[in-house]
């Protein structure tokens, strides 16, 4: 069997605190980066998918 | 538009592919290992659902899969500014988040299909460009915020998710071991890393 997915544990202290200041971070930068593209692909391929 | 779009089709991974599919070699023991024996456990489990691409031209080549989850990133801590407006003879507050996120739990590409003549982004940047697409699609059911991937522990693995903008959720091995449970004698075989999806504009 292979290795096992791990789940993720709850954040506490430093990590917490770390995680906390990137997500603020980012959210500063929201929609900065143009996916556009990547998006319209997106699409197309769920378009053509059998699901 | 992409080799992924222009020469291979999206499909539910389950037995009728892994039976009727010539094997699926990522070139990684335990990824061969995980897409031929155990995702069908986990879908049976509803614990993880397996996606793949398989080649147009050969629908019995798997050229890359991934396993994804409903999962989430929980945060508890005492804030400083908090801190100083708690009462001494009050218990100290704890502040609970939780940011939706998806788990992916395994992802591999077909040890011959990573590169594509021709192509500029190989089939892995495709299929990562792919996942985070889908979870800021607007037809997606649920809020996401974040694509979080259970990484190999390993120079290649990790080389690959920091290329496509993941970071580890912790700075260090010792503090992902104490996190997870680990002694501190033990291996830690994978990382959590993640992506905050709300950086992207989708158009």
């Amino acid at each position: 069997m292979a290795i096992a997915i791990k789940s993720i544990p709850v954040l506490k202290d430093k990590a917490a605190v770390h995680f906390t200041s990137k997500v603020t971070e980012n959210s500063a930068k929201k929609s900065s980066v143009d996916f556009s593209k990547q998006s319209s692909v997106a699409s197309k391929i769920l378009a053509k998918a059998k699901l | 538009m992409g080799f992924l779009l222009d020469k291979c089709t999206l499909r539910p991974y389950n037995q009728e592919i892994i039976d009727s599919c010539k094997p699926f070699d990522c070139n990684h023991q335990d990824l061969n290992d995980f897409f031929t024996n155990d995702v069908d456990n986990y879908s049976a489990e509803l614990l993880g659902k397996t996606y793949c691409f398989t080649l147009d031209k050969d629908p019995s080549i798997i050229v890359c899969a991934f396993t994804i989850s409903n999962d989430s990133i929980k945060t508890t801590h005492l804030p400083n500014s908090r801190k100083k407006k708690v009462i001494k003879e009050i218990p100290r507050q704890k502040h609970m988040r939780s940011y939706p996120a998806v788990l992916i739990g395994r992802l591999g590409v077909h040890k011959d299909y990573r590169n594509i003549e021709g192509e500029v982004d190989n089939t892995g940047k495709q299929l990562m460009d792919f996942i985070k697409s889908w979870f800021i699609d607007g037809a997606n059911k649920t809020g996401c915020r974040f694509i979080v991937v259970d990484s190999y522990n390993e120079p290649r693995a990790l080389r690959y998710y920091s290329k496509n903008g993941f970071e580890g959720l912790f700075s260090t091995d010792e503090q992902e071991k104490e996190f997870t449970g680990l002694p501190p004698e033990a291996d830690l075989t994978t990382r959590l890393m993640f992506f905050d999806l709300i950086i992207l504009a989708k158009g």
